[in-house]
């Protein structure tokens, strides 16, 4: 199934089933570990359905914004959200937000990936238990 | 404090003592306390680096928050998880008043990512330490192996012609609302 989408009067398809298959899976495992799905919806947007970057900036927040309201309303009423852990959260992360962009702007965004990329890694060994990680 | 053992089975208050002061605190429903400091300056360094790099800090942040400090894996996903709330709602504001908004796409793929959103925190109930640690121990992988393909030669060029667009329509989309508010602007004062 094609989606027409439209965006400043050009017009591109964009494949819906795969949208859909990949933005559930995507929704699924992001809600199980509480986290916002941006990183993946994107490239699923740009890569996997063939849309520019210019059309998904905007598109793409909005579909992660329906699995983040559904996600925090579960774990709300499952009683899983801890409000002092959550306002502690998420006054670092609104501090984050004023000195994240004024730090990017002098650092090249390339080696920013390449940093975290080495760093996510470790982590991910590391939670993956897997053997002689310090 | 007042703690009741179990939702079902009514059972008696049982009062406890404690003697923890700030900037210590306990964090009722994760059932654990620590100095509050910790948490968030977390979250500010991790925040700020996920800035930084164009993606959300939770992927870092909640692993470190369970392995450092051992709170509960359905309460730290619960609370992270809000905070972004926010700054995505913020985000869409801004787009969708210069029309960088494409509401079928959006809420196409949205619907279906809302269906994930029911199911991942009731799985989440399911789902041991351990496993939630290898899930996201998996996750993270994959994300790195996205972070290092985003910076091979043939990605970044096609991705700096895309950006150059990106930033023309921008700048067309500031012009139109310009015009239009200059517009409203004369015919309020007429």
């Amino acid at each position: 199934m094609k989606l027409k989408v439209e965006f400043w009067g050009q017009e591109f398809e964009a494949n819906m089933i795969i949208g859909a298959i990949g933005g559930f899976l995507i929704a699924v495992a992001s809600s199980l570990g509480g986290f916002g799905g941006g990183p993946f919806v994107v490239p699923l947007m740009t890569v996997i359905m063939g849309l520019p970057i210019y059309v998904v900036v905007g598109s793409s927040l909005l579909a992660i914004f329906f699995n983040t309201l559904m996600g925090s309303l579960r774990y709300f009423f499952f009683g899983q959200t801890d409000l002092l852990l959550f306002i502690v959260m998420a006054i670092g992360a609104v501090a984050a937000g004023f000195v994240g962009p004024r730090i990017a702007k002098r650092l090249s965004p390339v080696w920013v990936k390449r940093v975290a990329a080495i760093g996510i890694i470790y982590l991910g060994l590391k939670l993956l238990n897997v053997p002689f990680i310090p | 404090m007042v703690a009741v053992a179990n939702k079902e089975v009514k059972s008696d208050p049982i009062q406890l003592t404690h003697n923890i002061s700030f900037p210590k605190v306990y964090f009722p429903v994760a059932g654990t306390s620590t100095n509050m400091f910790g948490p968030l300056i977390l979250s500010f360094l991790i925040c700020t680096f996920g800035v930084i790099m164009g993606a959300g800090g939770g992927f870092i942040l909640n692993p470190l928050l369970i392995l450092i400090y051992g709170l509960p894996h359905g309460v730290v996903a619960g609370s992270v998880m809000p905070t972004v709330l926010f700054s995505q709602a913020s985000g869409i504001y801004n787009y969708s008043k210069i029309g960088f908004i494409n509401w079928k796409l959006g809420i196409g793929v949205g619907i279906f990512m809302l269906i994930g959103g029911f199911l991942g925190p009731l799985l989440n109930q399911f789902v041991t330490l351990e496993e939630y640690k290898f899930i996201f121990g998996i996750i993270l992988l994959i994300l790195a192996a996205l972070l290092l393909w985003q910076t091979t030669p043939g990605y970044i060029e096609k991705n700096k012609k895309e950006r150059a667009i990106l930033q023309e329509y921008l700048k067309r989309a500031k012009e139109a609302k310009e015009r239009k508010s200059k517009i409203g602007g004369e015919t309020y004062e007429a």
